[in-house]
């Protein structure tokens, strides 16, 4: 056999031009997501070359009949011999004539220009790094359909824990803001990333302490540098109380809290995420919700400090406050038809206060009128490449809330600027609490609106969630990036997941963390992507205390 | 040449096989026991650690007409190979395997005939009846099977079937599965019949063209009182006490090797080595109607 040839095609199985089998060589190993290439003589001259991926490596004993033989040829009585086949998954044929390969032909490992043209590397323009092969070499994924020229969005899948859904899409970022695959697109591109749970995305500009000389090797062979995101801004929630200081546990330094004034509250009409329930969408509130807003729009003034208001001649300065100068008006025979609106029940009326009252105690911190000097509050991702907003602490409704106004913020400001040269990527971890399949709310609204129309201004959405299939299905649908880790076993059945062949889908059950499988819309085979562990820290034990270059402070004391 | 294949599949126009009945030859029961002594005996040896089998496969592709100046003549295209497997602790090894085809005939100036897969040779018949072609195949798939495995080191050569043409090879033993001859008396029957799982009976004498030590064995339990029974010959050029020792060693081996009914029809005594090269070698015989078919493109 040539060096690297590893097998030939098999006759006894079928050989198809989308898949076929090979008998693996002796002394030869073959492994799962190996690229291999083939040839096929045309009549009348020329050949095709076909390219696959090994999507199956199977072993048995030729010569066994019975279960039993087994242990028979172990004690050298039945004479077998061993042979292994693989499985290939054609992804390309040059010229494009879509025939099979014929049995007997030999077949090589793909290596170098023969490896990138089986992998399309060869077409894309603009190749983002995504990770590294098993064998240990960059696999890419063609930009064009990841910022809005051909396509956008990514969308992760993957049971919590072990399928390092966040991490990846963090890994996506860095690649993305470090491979220079953006160009001069690269400076102005900014990144809003919603850290959902636990404090894992609060640490992104510090080196992570456990990257060894292996896993710097390892960005060494993707062309991106082993260090931490650089230009970070941290925001978090506002503590109750007059201070407005941000409340986070780990990280104490360098990060700014956030909190909407109620003069926002009320000029920018944000009651209606208040109300962004699966339950609001089935009550008959609705009008009431978007009345409120209006009259809270007509009649507050914002008071010169503190971001309070007056309404009607009466100064709130709290949430509270405001939530019951908002249950005086309604239940109050004189205003409930402004304020209410006509012909509304007192049981709508009580049921919207109820819902109303049941807020106040998650939001009010994070909806306030008390903060002396607010400015630096303010979320907006224009201010550093990196902004993270630490949600993890607020309650789901509060979540909500908060995820809600600042995507509608950051997309109405693109709307405005109406360009998408620059581009801002929305990281959103539990997609299916803010976007579920059932019912509607004014949040699943504003993702909608960026899954379809995010793409010509430039805003990416990388949205993850355990379950594909409780998440609406054009958010799913728009995003030509499919990214899964690890699945439950059920979860691995649904169709959302149709797009990995089965044998894929079986091992996207058992995949590791940090292996993920990627889908791209020019590759007709998903890849199987392993990326290196992360070079900033996803928890305060990793935390390296010293920014890069910043040297031992106890350097002079020597 | 010009010749024709018959229509028939060859297995319709076959006889049995060449094993026909034998006339009983002479046998002298008293070469290690009297036969009033006889009775079942243990092994005084162990087994022996590699043991190589040999065994071939036959089978006829198609018969055909070979056109002479009176007409036409019988030929057999057969195909035929020969192996062996070599069998240690912890291993089954197929250690040599050969497939020939030939044209089996009795036409002195027949020719080779060439198709898309496969050459047949001439190889010459002295007759040419079916019966005496099958013998021709027969021997010269015997012949094939006394070359493989020659150079192969092992403690015991076991050949599938009469020792005939394996008897230049010292430590080599014939394994006769099937009883068609009886060589012992009536009143020994009950010997036989009782004899247990890995007993010999002693050895007796067989004279005639195939002169040779011979014992009984039984290698297995099943079957009823005569089931599991398989006859073993050696050469006679050796001192009786000398066969006695190899014939203790050989019954001490091969039970380990017999088969089990539920995988194989001729259990026990078909052994599981012999079995699995058999299977091997038929297979390597190439497809039976790919020969044929090809076989009658080559007559047109």
């Amino acid at each position: 056999m040539e060096t690297d040839q590893v097998g030939r095609v098999l006759g006894t199985e079928d050989a198809t031009p989308l898949e076929f089998w090979f008998g693996v060589g002796d002394d030869v190993a073959v492994q799962l997501d190996d690229v291999v290439a083939t040839e096929r003589r045309l009549p009348g001259g020329g050949s095709v070359r076909i390219y696959g991926v090994v999507s199956q490596v199977r072993a048995r004993y030729e010569g066994a009949r019975y279960d039993s033989d087994v242990f028979l040829i172990a004690d050298g009585v039945l004479p077998a011999e061993i042979s292994e086949a693989a499985q290939v998954m054609a992804t390309r044929f040059e010229p494009e004539t879509f025939v099979p390969p014929l049995p007997g032909t030999p077949v090589r490992l793909a290596a170098d220009s023969e490896r990138e043209e089986a992998l399309f590397f060869d077409r894309m323009e603009h190749r983002l790094p995504i990770g590294l092969s098993r064998s240990g070499e960059p696999l890419y994924l063609n930009l064009d359909f990841l910022d809005g020229r051909r396509g956008a969005h990514v969308n992760i899948s993957g049971v919590s824990g072990v399928a390092t859904k966040t991490t990846y899409a963090t890994f996506l970022l860095h690649s993305l803001f470090n491979s220079g695959v953006l160009g001069t697109r690269g400076t102005n591109t900014k990144a809003l990333v919603f850290n959902v749970k636990g404090e894992d995305l609060l640490f992104l500009d510090r080196p992570n302490l456990h990257l060894d000389d292996e896993q710097r090797a390892r960005y060494e062979l993707l062309g991106l540098p082993p260090r931490p995101f650089r230009s970070v801004r941290i925001f978090a929630p506002a503590r109750p109380g007059p201070s407005g200081a941000p409340q986070t546990a780990a990280r104490l330094e360098g990060v700014s809290a956030f909190f909407w004034t109620l003069a926002e509250f009320c000029s920018e009409e944000l009651l209606p995420f208040l109300f962004a329930d699966a339950e609001d969408d089935r009550a008959q509130y609705t009008m009431v919700v978007h009345n409120v807003a209006t009259q809270l729009k007509r009649r507050a003034v914002p008071m010169d400090q503190g971001g309070g208001v007056r309404i009607d001649g009466e100064t709130i300065s709290t949430f509270r406050d405001l939530v019951g100068l908002v249950s005086n008006k309604v239940q109050d025979e004189e205003h409930r038809y402004d304020w209410a609106g006509p012909a509304i029940g007192t049981g709508t009326i009580n049921a919207f206060l109820r819902r109303l009252h049941s807020t106040v105690r998650h939001v009010e911190r994070i909806i306030r009128g008390d903060v002396p000097g607010a400015e630096r509050r303010t979320v907006t991702p224009l201010q550093g490449q990196l902004t993270v907003v630490d949600l993890h602490g607020l309650h789901d409704r509060a979540k909500r809330f908060v995820v809600g106004v600042i995507v509608r913020r950051a997309f109405e400001e693109r709307e405005a600027q109406g360009s998408s040269e620059e581009l801002l990527f929305l990281v959103l971890d539990e997609l299916n609490k803010y976007a579920p399949r059932e019912g509607w709310s004014p949040i699943k609204e504003i993702l909608l609106d960026v899954a379809e129309r995010g793409r010509s201004l430039g805003v990416i959405l990388i949205g993850a969630q355990q379950t594909a299939s409780e998440v609406e299905r054009r958010i799913v649908s728009n995003s030509s990036i499919r990214v899964v880790g690890r699945l439950d076993t059920a979860e691995a059945g649904r169709e959302e997941y149709g797009f990995l062949p089965g044998t894929l889908r079986q091992r996207a059950t058992i995949l590791k963390p940090g292996t993920m499988i990627v889908s791209q819309p020019e590759l007709p085979v998903p890849l199987v992507v392993e990326f290196p562990f992360p070079a900033w820290a996803t928890r305060a034990a990793e935390a390296d205390r010293y920014e890069e270059g910043a040297g031992d402070p106890f350097d002079d004391l020597y | 040449m010009k010749f024709s294949v018959e229509q028939w599949q060859p297995e319709y126009g076959v006889p049995a096989g060449p094993d026909l009945p034998a006339a009983v030859p002479p046998v002298d029961l008293s070469v290690e026991v009297p036969p009033r002594g006889w009775g079942p005996i243990r092994p005084d040896a162990e087994a022996v650690e590699s043991v190589l089998f040999a065994d071939g496969v036959r089978r006829v592709d198609a018969s055909v007409w070979i056109e002479v100046d009176q007409g036409s003549r019988l030929g057999l295209c057969a195909s035929y190979a020969a192996g062996a497997v070599l069998c240690r602790a912890d291993s089954a090894e197929i250690v040599g395997c050969r497939v020939e085809r030939g044209l089996f005939t009795a036409v002195s100036d027949a020719q080779a005939i060439s198709t898309r897969h496969a050459r047949y040779p001439v190889r010459p018949t002295p007759g040419e009846s079916p019966e005496e072609l099958w013998l021709g195949i027969q021997n010269r798939m015997a012949d094939l099977e006394a070359e493989v495995g020659l150079d192969v080191e092992a403690d015991l050569v076991v050949v599938d079937g009469p020792l005939s043409h394996h008897r230049a090879l010292p430590r080599a033993v014939g394994y006769v599965k099937t009883q068609h001859v009886r060589y012992l008396p009536d009143e020994l029957t009950p010997v036989l019949a009782g004899l247990p799982v890995g007993r010999r009976t002693p050895l007796f004498l067989v004279g005639g063209p195939r002169s040779g030590f011979s014992w009984y064995v039984r290698i297995g339990s099943g079957g009823g009182s005569l089931g599991g029974l398989a006859r073993c010959e050696i050469t006679a050029d050796r001192e009786v006490a000398e066969a006695a020792r190899l014939a203790d060693r050989v019954t001490a081996t091969l039970p380990r090797f017999a088969s089990k009914e539920h995988k194989d029809p001729r259990a026990p005594q078909n052994l599981y080595p012999v079995g699995g090269l058999e299977r091997v070698l038929r297979h390597r015989l190439g497809d039976q109607s790919v020969l044929y078919r090809s076989l009658r493109a080559a007559a047109i």
